[in-house]
């Protein structure tokens, strides 16, 4: 993907969330004027960035959600509970939207949100019963194809035909009321393309309700608006005409840094009047740039324009759109001028040739060294353009050869120019562009694989450390290399340091899809609730971050589906009808803490009994024994489930031991605690960063393995105590305390070794001690996750080198044993 | 009935009215991979469009009625 585009979708991801934050205060009554300002900034830069890349459906949503907001900093327009409504379902309308850009589908119509939210503008009340045409979006046109737009341009220009564009929205209910929209459309006169757009993403075949209307209509025709109106009549929902510039039928694909760079040149040869030679030039030009999807669509239109005679100006318009990255202002389009006169004299244009040669010296400077040879090309073509026609073709002399190394050709390109600018024009200041780039203080997005590549070649680094210390010792020269060492260690662990920083990523980014999820799950089952996220600053690690979306979702629905009452119950029961889930995050040193709660029924221990022994997950005896803190853990086993019906969101009985494993494999715990009646609260806590992790190397069945350090509370001396067995589990008592004990090689089925060393380890659900054969360095390692068949075991958080390069698993202790 | 399968190809012939939106519904889920000839199409209601449209289905056969010519290219996989 573009970066850039990546770029747009993150921010934009994160100013949605903002904009939740702020409703949610809005909701609560408890939004001021700051608060109103920053979600009218959101709505604001998510423009902006929008209108750069056409998404012409945000832009227009979010223009009016400003006009709207503008009304409400302004003091003319309450921010009541019905806007604070629309503005979130604004909000999720634009969420999906950034879901469908990412995924690369065509954007669905929001038609009935802009109408909802037309409704609450400032100026909705004069005259509210009549319906506003939605002024024309070039989405409409993209969704036309090309090949039958362009037929259409050249018939338009050459027959002087008018044009007319159709929207047509039937009812989602038409097919019921026995419309066909296609029928309808169908007796347009003159028909000359035909396209569509959905209203909202299209379902799977499987869900897909046949009889409902998912689409808007648009119908391209010669016909005059006149006769397209006789349609209306037996036309349901909306249905709107617009009369048509031919040249607004010119929609071009996404920008092309490339071709905007080679394009001028055909600009100036078409103030030098010289079109005859336009497509000629066109075709040199459009093969120095890499093929794409703009340059190919760019050199159509040019041949139909060309084809059919269009003047000069639409030439123009055309190769500025091309140029510009942007969608030209349609409203200076007016009816195509005739041919200028004679071109314009030499010295008229020199302020242009100027201009130009200025703009090829910034993009030679402005290029990295691997963009040079796409972009050196186009810019010695100009440059030598320029340059002839100021009869100045002698200072091209000191210009490099084409094969020549492109840094090269690129400071003679740079040198060339400045002697150009400083010969025309020995008055202007010509100091060259400086060549390094402006240091500010803007934060950088970098690829996830850039940050990988640095850890790798860390751990890559802390091998070659230990194979120089091996050798200062072996040399027994470690005094002279004391100092230097020292150094080293300091160095690298400065820089680990700074690789961890970078993989960092704030909780916002799995917390900003939540509200979405909570208000369509509250218009689902019909349960209204006070939905709070605080903490979205807390950092951990990016994989960390990524895997806590899944066990949030699922605990989220629970909440609502299985947690909080219907209205009705709540009030029965003297609770505020609306629900109370709250989603907190905290920074506790090394780890985060992730707490859901919920003020609803609460899990009955009873329940939970009766169904933990139903399903034999406890014996008589212990669920006699067990108390209710330790009985609630039970709801993570694999397929427990208390939920008396399985509904269409939750209560499948799988899911919380998803919750747990998921925890586990990143180091972490899940606990729950619940009071019957009034709530549950579960907790999730897990390290910030999975990577550098100090651990124990230990021998077990001839493999190596990792420990974590933080799990280990001592090594025991086997010598000094003994094994028992007790109901057929091995157990020994170490300072008047029973611990189960576990062979490592017998729990991974290796084959059985010395059993030696006997370690005492402590994780959530309980201490155990753990039989290995050899224990050997304690290191800090670099701990990257499983992938592919091994990333779902819970025994292992991930794998490790040793300073010997050897490659080792490091053990998860918590999923060791149940 | 103006929706059938035949060779492989689910056919969509003469006039298709919403009334086959379940037939070509239940032939695209039972056949998720078969072509839809449009060949002897010569009018399809927007419902069955949907329909194709929701099972990516691609088209085979060339229209011969030029406004179902125009639906087919307003967008979807032609083989």
């Amino acid at each position: 993907m573009n970066p850039l585009l990546a770029g747009f979708i993150g921010e934009s991801r994160e100013l949605i969330g903002d904009m939740g934050d702020v409703l949610a205060l809005a909701r609560r009554g408890e939004a001021d004027a700051q608060s109103v300002h920053r979600l009218f900034r959101a709505f604001h830069t998510i423009k902006g960035n929008a209108g750069l890349f056409d998404y012409e459906p945000v832009t227009h949503l979010t223009h009016n959600g400003e006009t709207v907001l503008a009304a409400v900093r302004d003091g003319s327009l309450a921010l009541d509970t019905a806007l604070v409504d629309v503005l979130f379902e604004v909000a999720d309308q634009l969420g999906e939207w950034i879901d469908q850009i990412e995924a690369d589908a065509p954007l669905s119509d929001d038609a009935a949100l802009q109408a909802r939210l037309a409704a609450h503008a400032p100026d909705a009340h004069a005259a509210p019963s009549e319906r506003v045409a939605p002024p024309l979006q070039a989405a409409w046109l993209r969704c036309l194809p090309e090949a039958e737009r362009i037929r259409a341009l050249q018939s338009a220009l050459q027959n002087q035909r008018p044009l007319v564009l159709l929207r047509y929205r039937p009812d989602e209910g038409a097919f019921f009321a026995g419309e066909d929209p296609l029928y309808n459309v169908r007796q347009i006169d003159e028909l000359l393309a035909l396209g569509f757009i959905p209203n909202q993403t299209l379902p799977a075949l499987a869900e897909l309700d046949p009889f409902r209307n998912l689409l808007t209509w648009f119908a391209l025709s010669h016909s005059p608006a006149s006769a397209i109106e006789k349609i209306k009549f037996d036309c349901s929902g909306e249905f709107d005409l617009y009369e048509l510039q031919p040249l607004q039928l010119i929609q071009l694909p996404p920008r092309d840094e490339a071709l905007a760079q080679v394009l001028p040149p055909l600009l100036q040869a078409l103030n030098d009047a010289r079109t005859g030679q336009l497509l000629d030039q066109a075709a040199t030009l459009l093969a120095a740039v890499p093929p794409s999807p703009r340059a190919r669509s760019t050199a159509l239109w040019l041949e139909a324009l060309v084809n059919a005679q269009a003047a000069p100006t639409a030439l123009r318009y055309l190769l500025n759109y091309a140029i510009q990255n942007e969608q030209p202002d349609w409203s200076a389009l007016t009816p195509v001028a005739p041919a200028p006169g004679n071109a314009a004299s030499a010295e008229a244009r020199l302020p242009l040739h100027l201009a130009l040669l200025k703009q090829q010296r910034d993009v030679l400077v402005a290029s990295a060294p691997e963009r040079l040879p796409v972009v050196l090309p186009s810019v010695r073509m100009v440059v030598t353009n320029v340059a002839r026609a100021l009869d100045r073709s002698g200072v091209l002399d000191g210009v490099r050869p084409e094969d020549d190394a492109p840094t090269l050709q690129a400071d003679a390109l740079v040198a060339a120019i400045t002697q150009l600018l400083q010969s025309c024009a020995p008055d202007a200041p010509v100091a060259a562009a400086p060549v390094t780039p402006t240091v500010s203080n803007e934060r950088l997005r970098i690829g996830a694989e850039q940050v990988d590549e640095a850890l790798g070649l860390l751990s890559e680094l802390l091998i070659t450390r230990h194979t120089l210390q091996t050798t200062i010792n072996a040399q027994q020269m470690q005094l002279a290399f004391t100092a230097p060492m020292q150094q080293l260690d300091r160095q690298i662990n400065h820089l680990l340091n700074v690789v961890q920083k970078m993989r960092l990523v704030p909780l916002e980014r799995v917390f900003e899809r939540l509200p979405r999820l909570v208000r369509s799950l509250e218009r689902k089952l019909g349960k209204p609730v006070d939905f709070e996220l605080s903490g979205g600053e807390a950092f951990a690690d990016k994989a960390v971050v990524d895997a806590l979306h899944e066990p949030l979702v699922h605990l989220l629905r629970n909440a609502l589906d299985h947690g909080i009452e219907d209205a009705e119950v709540r009030r029965a029961s003297g609770k505020p009808p609306h629900g109370r889930l709250r989603v907190q995050a905290q920074q506790q040193e090394e780890r985060v803490v992730l707490e859901i709660s919920d003020d609803g029924a609460g899990i009955d221990p009873a329940k939970v009994r009766a169904r933990a022994r139903a399903q034999g997950l406890i014996d008589a005896e212990r669920a006699e024994r067990i108390d209710d803190e330790a009985l609630l853990q039970l709801v993570f086993e694999p397929g427990f489930s208390t939920s008396a019906a399985v509904s269409e969101i939750s209560g499948r009985g799988v899911g919380m031991d998803v919750v747990r494993t998921t925890l586990r494999q990143l180091g972490g715990e899940v606990q729950l605690a619940s009071t019957p009646g009034q709530g549950t609260r579960i907790s999730l806590s897990m390290p910030v960063s999975m990577m550098l992790s100090r651990v124990l190397l230990v021998r077990a069945g001839e493999q190596l393995f990792g420990l974590p350090v933080s799990s280990l509370v001592e090594s025991l001396p086997l010598a000094r105590t003994t094994l028992q067995t007790v109901k057929g589990a091995q157990t020994l008592v170490w300072r008047e305390q029973m611990f189960a004990v576990f062979d490592l090689a017998g729990l991974l089925q290796l084959p059985a070794g010395t059993r030696g060393r006997a370690l005492q380890i402590t994780t959530a659900p309980g201490d155990f001690v753990l039989l290995v054969d050899q224990l050997l360095d304690t290191v800090d390692v670099l701990i990257r996750p499983l992938e592919g068949a091994l990333a779902g075991l819970p025994q292992y958080v991930g794998t490790a080198m040793a300073g010997t390069g050897e490659v080792f698993l490091v053990l998860n202790p918590a999923g060791l044993v149940r | 009935m103006s929706v059938q399968l035949q060779n492989g190809r689910i056919m969509l012939t003469g006039i298709c009215p919403v009334g086959d939106a379940q037939a070509l519904l239940n032939a695209l889920l039972d056949n998720p991979d078969a072509p839809l000839d449009l060949s002897g199409c010569r009018h399809l209601h927007a419902a069955l469009w949907q329909i194709a449209l929701c099972a990516g289905a691609r088209v085979g056969g060339a229209p011969t009625d030029p406004f179902v010519e125009i639906v087919c290219n307003s967008g979807i996989r032609t083989i």
